[in-house]
């Protein structure tokens, strides 16, 4: 079976580290999984964008036009990603930030303040790691425990000290994605 | 770094596969979307006990590869489009001097600058001679990113072989996309010493290696043996993937990337009982012309789909000889196609 999750949102929200998770948690698991990033001129603020396709089989297309989940943790990703929702998939929405949610249709919407979920656990800058907590526990594509395994190899080493509060994070937004 | 998977991107594997080929000698000018490959070579090289050198332009970079092939290294450079035109003068001289080298091209969209999407617009450059001179460049199209590695080992094994430049030509999706890869041993017969090399001529006579003959027959004659070894390497190197041709009433013909993003189309379209398969050339000099013969034999249609207004789709009407049964797709500039798209326009022709 063939999972695809698009994470969006703006430059600095840590896009593309966050699908890297997913994908190496997967490739944990004996998955096979392609990553592709968007890739221009992008800068802090501008868009930023992921896709990851996780499989027990061969994966052909590593571009997705429609992904069962997405995540959309800026409105200038929600607004260029929005109607790319497989139908029935589920779109994880940062309420925070995000406020037409409610403008979605055929898919389930998860609107969650992730941003201030995170300043809630500790920092703005893990958004991208409570999001994909909350993904854990909607898609169950992947486990929360690889995601956790994962982020030692994801994250750098002068980030070390940060690993603690990044699990923090990814256990708060697997309960609040109704994880148990 | 060998027998295990690792998570990297096209670009990282190449240059991780190149070192690992025995690559001793890299030489290279930043262009995106390949930079991880000189950013990897920075650091890996001197590890490996070979040179990385950032030249200070695209010409200096080919003609350093030139330099240190013709005293024996296995020899890389690595661009994009705009760079590699800029290197197609120091390629069309290895290939005049019968120098081995193995150069890759992440290309993106073109002409001109153009932009940093990831493209197949350097196909007629790749195959059909970008430099000047009657020549061929063996080329490789992957489409994963075990396959780039893969074949990133075999190009500089075959370079060394024919004594002829190596191309991978690849494209910035691969490039940034990161895959599992393995790095499996060297599989390759051993090949005898370079006794063309200009390595000191101590002890024997010296060697000159040019590729300017101005006497009476003396270039026409070059050329012939050029083309009898061309014709030596069309018969022995040809790879391809056939995917799902058994039964095929539709067979779609793509490249790279593409080549992979078609196979997803098939499987779309055989779910709705349409009979897909799809022929991927692997080699793109040597083109497999008759295995493409062959393969759209018993096909009511054939549909080319590249990232470009119409190239390799040229080489399939000459394999075939028959234009009513082939169908194009193109996407060019950076466009690249869904398997949705691919599999709407096959549905399209078959109507």
């Amino acid at each position: 079976m063939e999972r695809s999750l698009i994470m969006c949102g703006s430059g600095g929200q840590g896009i593309l580290l966050g699908g890297s998770l997913a994908l190496v948690a997967a490739f944990c698991e004996g998955k096979k999984v392609t990553w592709l990033p968007s890739y221009g001129a992008e800068k802090r603020g501008g868009l930023s964008y992921c896709a990851v396709v996780i499989s027990d089989e061969e994966i052909m297309s590593p571009v997705l036009s429609h992904a069962e989940c997405i995540i959309g943790l800026d409105t200038i990703g929600f607004n260029v990603y929005k109607g790319s929702i497989a139908p029935g998939g589920a779109f994880i929405v940062n309420s925070s930030l995000v406020k037409d949610g409610r403008t979605l249709s055929g898919c389930k919407v998860l609107e969650l303040p992730i941003s201030d979920i995170a300043k809630d656990v500790g920092s703005n800058r893990i958004v991208n790691m409570v999001s994909l907590g909350i993904y854990a526990a909607v898609s169950k594509a992947v486990k929360l425990d690889s995601l956790k395994t994962g982020l030692e190899e994801v994250m750098s080493s002068r980030h070390k000290d940060m690993i603690a509060m990044n699990i923090k994070a990814l256990d708060r937004g697997f309960k609040e994605g109704g994880g148990k | 770094m060998k027998n295990k998977k690792h998570l990297m991107k096209g670009n990282e594997a190449i240059a991780e596969a190149a070192i690992l080929a025995g690559c001793s000698f890299y030489a290279g000018y930043p262009i995106t979307p390949q930079n991880q490959i000189p950013e990897y070579m920075s650091w890996r090289m001197p590890e490996a006990g070979g040179s990385f050198i950032q030249a200070e332009s695209e010409l200096a970079a080919i003609n350093m590869v030139l330099g240190a092939s013709v005293a024996g290294a296995r020899a890389m450079t690595s661009s994009s489009s705009p760079g590699i035109s800029l290197k197609q003068e120091g390629i069309s001289y290895m290939a005049g001097m019968e120098l081995p080298a193995f150069i890759v091209n992440m290309q993106r969209g073109g002409p001109g600058l153009g932009n940093i999407q990831g493209s197949q617009a350097d196909y007629f450059q790749s195959v059909k001679g970008g430099g000047h001179g009657d020549y061929r460049l063996l080329t490789f199209s992957p489409s994963t990113v075990q396959e780039a590695a893969d074949l990133t080992a075999e190009a500089f094994y075959l370079a060394d072989k024919y004594r002829n430049p190596a191309l991978l030509l690849s494209d910035g999706i691969l490039g940034q996309m990161i895959e599992p890869v393995e790095f499996s041993e060297n599989k390759f017969p051993k090949l005898p010493p370079k006794d063309y090399i200009l390595d000191g001529c101590k002890g024997r006579n010296p060697r000159s290696l040019f590729s300017l003959m101005m006497g009476p027959g003396v270039l026409e004659k070059h050329n012939f043996k050029l083309a009898a070894k061309y014709a030596k390497i069309e018969a022995e190197v040809r790879k391809f993937e056939e995917y799902k041709l058994e039964d095929a009433e539709v067979v779609v013909i793509a490249n790279g990337i593409i080549g992979r993003i078609s196979k997803g189309a098939a499987n779309l379209l055989r779910k709705d009982g349409i009979k897909c398969g799809v022929f991927r050339p692997i080699t793109l000099w040597p083109f497999p012309y008759a295995e493409i013969k062959a393969a759209a034999a018993n096909a009511k249609n054939v549909l080319v789909v590249e990232q470009n207004m119409g190239q390799m789709v040229e080489d399939v009407r000459l394999a075939l000889l028959d234009d009513s049964k082939v169908s194009f797709l193109g996407r060019p500039g950076g466009g690249c196609p869904f398997p949705e798209e691919i599999a709407g326009k096959v549905r399209e022709i078959i109507k």
